[in-house]
């Protein structure tokens, strides 16, 4: 996942739409990307 | 801009054709122009629509179709016609659209298979305000929405949260109807409405990833146009 896809799926995480899947992985990209993690 | 609470609360079909016929402000499709003309009862039109060849029959089946119709689809009429307001950004067209809807809902509802009714009804809504938008303002269909930007802020500065919190009713809504037509549709069925993406995707006519896209790009353009009226105000 890219930072870039984070952005958009930051409102789609936060309105509870994102599948499982996508969910965990977002999760995983904040977790491993500290410029995302300090954005959002 | 301010989008005023629509009037149609507890309406018939017959009262909302009978409404109509005192407000269409432009010219029609002829069939809208059959329906909405004369001293027709809603079962005339139910008639004229299912062009029915029979004048005597007992109609009971239509009387049925429109009973269902009234209970299933009238009542979403405040949101349909929110919606067209808020897509159109104008009272009369909204009116004209909302007609055209409910004539094609009525037209199409035998093929409403259950299921949500405002979904399905918003849909309907949302193509006929496209359709209306090609024959009436096509210089609206794809306007690139940097235009809107130009007076925005710098989005170098950082967005003071605190700032957005003093933004009024007014002023959010006048925002809202600047933003570009397929931002706005997305943010209005997001938070006005309070659909899903699922719903929204279906209700638009797009496809989910677009949905999501859009409903981010919506927010960072309103947020950014907020904070760029209220950083002006404050000098």
């Amino acid at each position: 996942m890219s930072c870039e896809e984070t952005k958009t799926l930051l409102h789609a995480y936060l309105d509870g739409e994102l599948d499982v899947v996508r969910s965990v992985e977002f999760e995983k990209h904040l977790k491993g990307c500290p410029a995302c993690s300090r954005a959002h | 801009m301010v989008n005023e609470p629509a009037d149609y609360g507890d309406i018939s079909f017959a009262a909302f054709v009978a409404k109509a016929q005192g407000e269409m402000t432009r010219e029609v499709s002829h069939e809208s122009a059959i329906f909405f003309c004369g001293n027709k009862t809603a079962q005339d039109a139910v008639r004229i629509i299912n062009g029915s060849k029979s004048q005597n029959a007992p109609l009971v089946e239509e009387q049925d179709k429109l009973a269902r119709f009234e209970q299933s689809i009238m009542p979403h009429m405040n949101a349909a016609y929110n919606l067209a307001r808020w897509l159109s950004s104008n009272d009369s067209d909204a009116r004209d659209i909302v007609q055209e809807a409910y004539l094609r809902a009525f037209k199409f509802f035998s093929g409403f298979r259950g299921g949500d009714s405002r979904s399905w009804l918003l849909r309907i809504v949302s193509n006929a305000f496209y359709d209306w938008l090609k024959h009436n303002r096509r210089e609206e269909i794809g306007k690139p929405f940097e235009d809107v930007l130009e007076h925005a802020a710098d989005p170098s500065t950082t967005p003071d949260a605190s700032l957005l919190e003093k933004a009024d009713n007014e002023l959010l809504h006048q925002t809202i109807s600047e933003l570009p037509l397929e931002f706005r549709e997305i943010l209005v069925l997001r938070e006005l409405e309070g659909f899903s993406y699922k719903e929204i995707s279906a209700i638009a006519s797009v496809p989910l990833g677009t949905v999501m896209s859009r409903l981010a790009r919506a927010r960072e353009h309103l947020r950014t146009l907020l904070v760029g009226r209220l950083e002006r105000g404050k000098k």
